[in-house]
């Protein structure tokens, strides 16, 4: 394995990263082209340049406390010390030439191994995990070979590392009274990464988690996921599917305005914005569609009157369809949003939404909750909505969103569908709801705080079919599949025109634009973005997608061209690590002993020449679980 | 489903000498199908009437370039595009709509128009027409065959959501692969390198692994049952209707050797197997630029395999009992574009344009409405999506003004209410 080692990870955090982000330590010499020929032709050279400069970005995201950072930098001085004297003791044993640039090119190898080993070793697991997450694009080349000691590490983990203390849960458990015992480290990582992150652990991951002898490594692992940007970057796509975010037809954002608006939503995931703030930003915005992002919650409907932008905010913040409000409370809603106006300006399709100020039709209205909000001639009457939907007070508020985090992590909201509130759908467990609306008040709306709460409960850490399974989302599985076997999507809209294109490094949960075209993200259930309604994301199993999997020109040739399969030894001394190696690739767990046995024999009876064969109906069948393609 | 009386509302007005129709009430007709499948030839991007069926020699090169000879038919009366010479010969086996018109421009919200009947009306995606079949006739109509009921060749429409509110079942099976290649490798069904016992051999291996997941819960068994029904229609028997090489090399030849010719010989042989609904999404019609060149190139290739179509259709009794539906989201503006950057290109145009419609109880031989001198409005019998939608739908049996079946198309009717000018009575079969 080792001599077919390509630039991995490994040397371009210590090579480039470390030093870039410590600036002063590194020196010129350390990150020029020199040390990083290897036997590698041009064009790969180009790709490396790319992907250096992807994790660099992904590196900076960290958030590494003061210590670490000293830690670092006294590796990065080391470091540059050991090559310094490595480049003074060749230079005196050997000519320049050939020699000495093979001698040279093994001792790095060498040190920058060494080094990263010392430099990962001060991260914790939830950095390793974010860095290895962002800083590898799904898929690529980023890993078309088995990281050095990768294999002998798995044979040294076993599924039961360090298992975590049980945690010791909290009071979302003495009302929904779990029957489950606590799921698995595996299990674990495994969901942790789903649901915050939206992406299944690679090996790495789940070694590092399960290494981790940390007692309450699962709440730290929770903590470092809620402030990586792959959770800022998931919980955009979950938001931009609510507000409808898409460029053409029938809700025509167009690109641009589709680029801005996804990208506010995300720094404002990012950034972890109260939840009262980032209603009240979108309800009251004026400004460009292109220049002032959230204004865009006003055009993503499907019709500029009163009456659906009422129908929008209902369906968004209070959880509730208009349709069946009162006829009375029908009429009242869409009265804020009489003087909503749009104006063209000399670009090509930016739109100004402004507030059109006019003597309102009414001063006085009753609200749904039987409170009544004054409207005068000086205040943009969305304002005064915005006072009156984000306050405790409000029932729907607080309650539709701590239910729609709920749907999220579940697959069932409390109140059931979750953007469906009214006294003849009651919530299956109202005091849960309540009480977990009171808690995400008094957090000051923090989204952070909430899933914190939720997450670190033995409610939500029960292990399946306590824990409810369902499928992973259509970008989840896109990306896991680009990952598992090495390839990528480039994605593009045909529509409007000019098109968009999307850079293959591109996590699929990261596209922004509910319009870009994709037969996969179709049958696995994306949303049209028409509504806005949770619904709208399908999480049913079709035969359609069952086909997809068992029979598709695709899924054959990605298996039949998986880097995986073909750098992977199964000679007999090997083949426990190489299938343990597929397992945790795969499915992000080891494999049981009888899976083992199973496989193994399998493999005894192949001949040689249809070995192959045989690997790749391995890894069929892997992809053809139900595990694979579920949340669990 | 009701049976009610209509009444025509409008004088037919066809071509010149084509036969004169009758008068006659069109009643009894829906509950009493007449056509059992649609093939759809979708011009995606909007042909142009102009080049294609409505011809206008008359109103000068401005408006028809160098196309100043169109051919007449065998039908006396009827003339059409000089590149449509076998078009020409199987006129009396469709009717032209030279009176199509809804007023949109932009190809997302006219694709949408012209297969749903609906405006955009802010509230409701709905389905197209392809869906709304699926949903009448497919599998919750007693439908059985392992084929999917809504198929498209081969590549999906992108632009236009198909299912709508009714949701992703009814959405339609997209084949992908190309048809003019051996073998046709539709998604799913045929691929390249594993042969049923290689697949066998997978099943069982999925068999014993497949354990350890998480089971007994709903999902788990939503998914048994998925995986079932996708091993049905796998080893259902009847992949062979997508194997090409069964027919006559003399009868691919007469389709045409190339996507689209191949593309109608699959739509026939999916007719033959009971697939109530096939669309050809035919691209490349969008010819804002070098409009004269990309016709020039194309316009044989339509002309072949329409015209095999048809006859082969006729030939095996099949005409009478499928609708062949031709035409776009709109078409081309009239007056020429010859300016920079268009160099000769024609621009979208909803106001008039052509469609054509045959078999299915659709009679042959006749033009429906006319269009004005240059062809750039309507000069008689308006006829909207919906008048033809739901006259495809009277045609199979579905009563476009009685409800969606079944829960998912919540009470709503199938189609919107015929314009003034009604359904396309005069050319239905009594």
């Amino acid at each position: 394995m080792s001599g077919k080692r390509s630039i991995n990870m490994r040397a371009i955090f210590l090579m480039i990263i470390l030093p870039a982000l410590f600036a002063g330590a590194a020196e010129p010499d350390a990150v020029s082209g020199a040390s990083m020929k290897t036997k590698t032709s041009e064009p790969e050279l180009n790709g490396r340049r790319d992907r250096q400069k992807g994790m660099f970005a992904a590196f900076s995201e960290l958030s590494l406390s003061g210590s670490q950072q000293q830690d670092l930098q006294g590796i990065v001085q080391d470091f540059m010390a050991a090559m310094r004297k490595v480049n003074r003791d060749l230079s005196e044993k050997y000519e320049p030439g050939r020699e000495m640039a093979t001698a040279r090119r093994e001792s790095m190898e060498k040190l920058r191994q060494e080094y990263f080993d010392r430099a990962v070793a001060v991260l914790t697991p939830g950095q390793r995990i974010q860095l290895s997450q962002t800083a590898a694009p799904p898929g690529g080349d980023a890993g078309k070979s088995i990281p050095d000691g990768l294999l002998e590490k798995i044979g040294r983990t076993s599924s039961e590392a360090g298992s975590a203390t049980a945690p010791s849960g909290n009071w979302i458990d003495s009302l929904t009274a779990p029957e489950a015992a606590v799921c698995s480290d595996e299990v674990f990582v495994r969901r942790a990464m789903v649901d915050l992150a939206g992406a299944t652990p690679t090996v790495e991951d789940v070694l590092w988690f399960l290494n981790d002898p940390n007692p309450d490594k699962r709440a730290r692992l929770i903590d470092e996921l809620l402030e990586s940007p792959a959770y800022a970057g998931y919980q955009a796509l979950r938001w931009c599917d609510v507000l409808r975010v898409k460029s053409e037809f029938p809700i025509k954002l167009w690109p641009n305005a589709v680029a801005v608006y996804h990208r506010w939503v995300r720094s404002a995931m990012l950034n972890n914005m109260s939840y009262d703030e980032f209603a009240r930003v979108l309800l009251t915005a004026s400004g460009s569609n292109f220049r002032d992002p959230p204004v865009n919650f006003y055009r993503a409907v499907q019709a500029k009157e009163p009456g659906a932008l009422a129908d929008a905010v209902a369906l968004a913040f209070m959880g509730v369809r208009t349709v069946y409000l009162p006829e009375s409370d029908q009429k009242t809603l869409p009265l804020f949003f009489e003087q909503v106006a749009y104006k063209p300006t000399s670009e090509w399709k930016e739109e100004i939404v402004y507030w059109n100020r006019k003597p309102a039709s009414v001063s006085q209205v009753a609200m749904p909750d039987g409170r009544t909000v004054e409207l005068t001639a000086d205040r943009d009457p969305r304002c005064d909505f915005a006072d009156w939907l984000i306050c405790p007070e409000n029932e729907w508020f607080a309650r539709a969103a701590v239910n729609r985090v709920w749907y999220w992590l579940f697959g069932t909201g409390i109140v059931q569908e979750p953007d469906d509130f009214r006294p003849d759908n009651p919530p299956s467990n109202p005091e849960l709801l309540d009480r977990l609306a009171e808690f995400f008040v008094e957090s000051g709306y923090d989204f952070h705080a909430l899933y914190r709460l939720i997450l670190n409960s033995k409610t939500w850490q029960q292990a399946a079919p306590g824990y409810p399974v369902c499928p992973l989302a259509a970008e989840v599985l896109q990306d896991t599949i680009c990952r598992v076997f090495g390839t990528q999507v480039s994605y593009q809209s045909d529509v409007p025109e000019p098109f968009s294109y999307y850079p293959k490094t591109m996590r699929t949960v990261e596209l922004p634009d509910g319009t870009v075209t994709s037969p996969f993200l179709q049958t696995f259930g994306r949303p049209s973005r028409d509504t806005g309604m949770e619904s709208d994301r399908a999480r049913t199993v079709t035969e359609e997608q069952r086909l997809f999997f068992i029979n598709s020109t695709e899924v054959n040739g990605w298996i039949e061209k998986s880097w995986v399969l073909r750098v992977l030894p199964f000679d007999p001394e090997n083949r426990e690590l190489s299938l343990q190696y597929l397992w945790l690739n795969t499915l992000s767990r080891y494999p049981t002993q009888q899976e083992l046995d199973t496989a193994d024999s399998l493999i005894d009876q192949v001949p040689v020449r249809y070995m192959h064969e045989a690997l790749c109906d391995l890894m069929w069948m892997l992809v053809n679980t139900k595990e694979f393609s579920t949340a669990h | 489903m009701s049976t009610r009386r209509r009444f025509i509302q409008q004088t037919l007005s066809a071509g010149a000498a084509a036969a004169a129709l009758p008068l006659h009430t069109a009643s009894a007709s829906v509950g009493t199908p007449r056509a059992k499948s649609i093939i759809q030839i979708w011009m995606w991007g909007g042909p142009s009437h102009l080049d294609t069926f409505d011809p206008k020699p008359e109103a000068g090169s401005d408006f028809c370039g160098q196309l100043k000879n169109p051919i007449e038919t065998n039908v006396s009366g009827i003339q059409i595009g000089e590149q449509f010479p076998l078009m020409a010969k199987q006129a009396d086996k469709y009717s032209i709509i030279r009176s199509m018109t809804h007023g949109v421009f932009a190809h997302e919200t006219a694709s949408y128009l012209a297969q749903t009947g609906r405006e955009v009306d802010g509230k409701r995606v709905y389905p197209g027409i392809g869906s709304i079949i699926s949903l009448a006739k497919g599998y919750d109509a007693g439908y059985t065959s392992s084929i999917p009921p809504y198929i498209v060749l081969t590549t999906s429409q992108g632009r236009f959501s198909k299912s709508g509110f009714l949701g992703t079942k009814y959405k339609p099976f997209i084949t992908g692969g190309d048809p003019n290649r051996d073998p046709f490798l539709v998604e799913g069904f045929v691929v390249d390198g594993v042969d049923e016992a290689r697949q066998n051999r997978r099943r069982e291996l999925l068999k014993r692994f497949d354990t350890s997941a998480a089971t007994g819960d709903a999902f788990s068994e939503q998914s048994d049952v998925a995986r079932e029904q996708a091993y049905r229609l796998l080893t259902g028997g009847e992949l062979d209707v997508f194997d090409l090489t069964q027919e006559t090399e003399q009868q691919r030849e007469a389709y045409g050797r190339n996507w689209f010719g191949q593309s109608c010989l699959m739509a026939r042989r999916l007719v033959e197997k009971g697939v109530p609904y096939i669309c050809i999404n035919y691209p490349g019609w969008d010819t804002h630029k070098g409009h004269f060149q990309t016709i020039q190139r194309r316009h044989p290739e339509l002309d072949q395999g329409f015209s095999a179509l048809l006859e082969d259709l006729s030939q095996r009794g099949l005409l009478d009992q499928t609708i062949v539906w031709w035409g776009g989201e709109f078409g081309r503006t009239p007056r020429i574009q010859w300016d920079a950057p268009w160099n000769g290109g024609r621009g979208h145009f909803a106001s008039c344009y052509s469609a054509v419609v045959a078999g299915g109880g659709f009679s042959g031989g006749h033009v429906v409405g006319q269009s004005s001198r240059t062809g750039e409005e309507v000069a008689k019998r308006p006829v909207y999506p919906q008048d033809l939608l739901g006259s495809f739908c009277e045609l199979m049996g579905i009563d476009p003004d009685g409800p969606l079946p079944g829960p998912v198309g919540q009470g709503l009717p199938v189609m919107s209410p015929a314009s003034e000018c009604g359904r396309l009575y005069e050319i239905m079969k009594g």
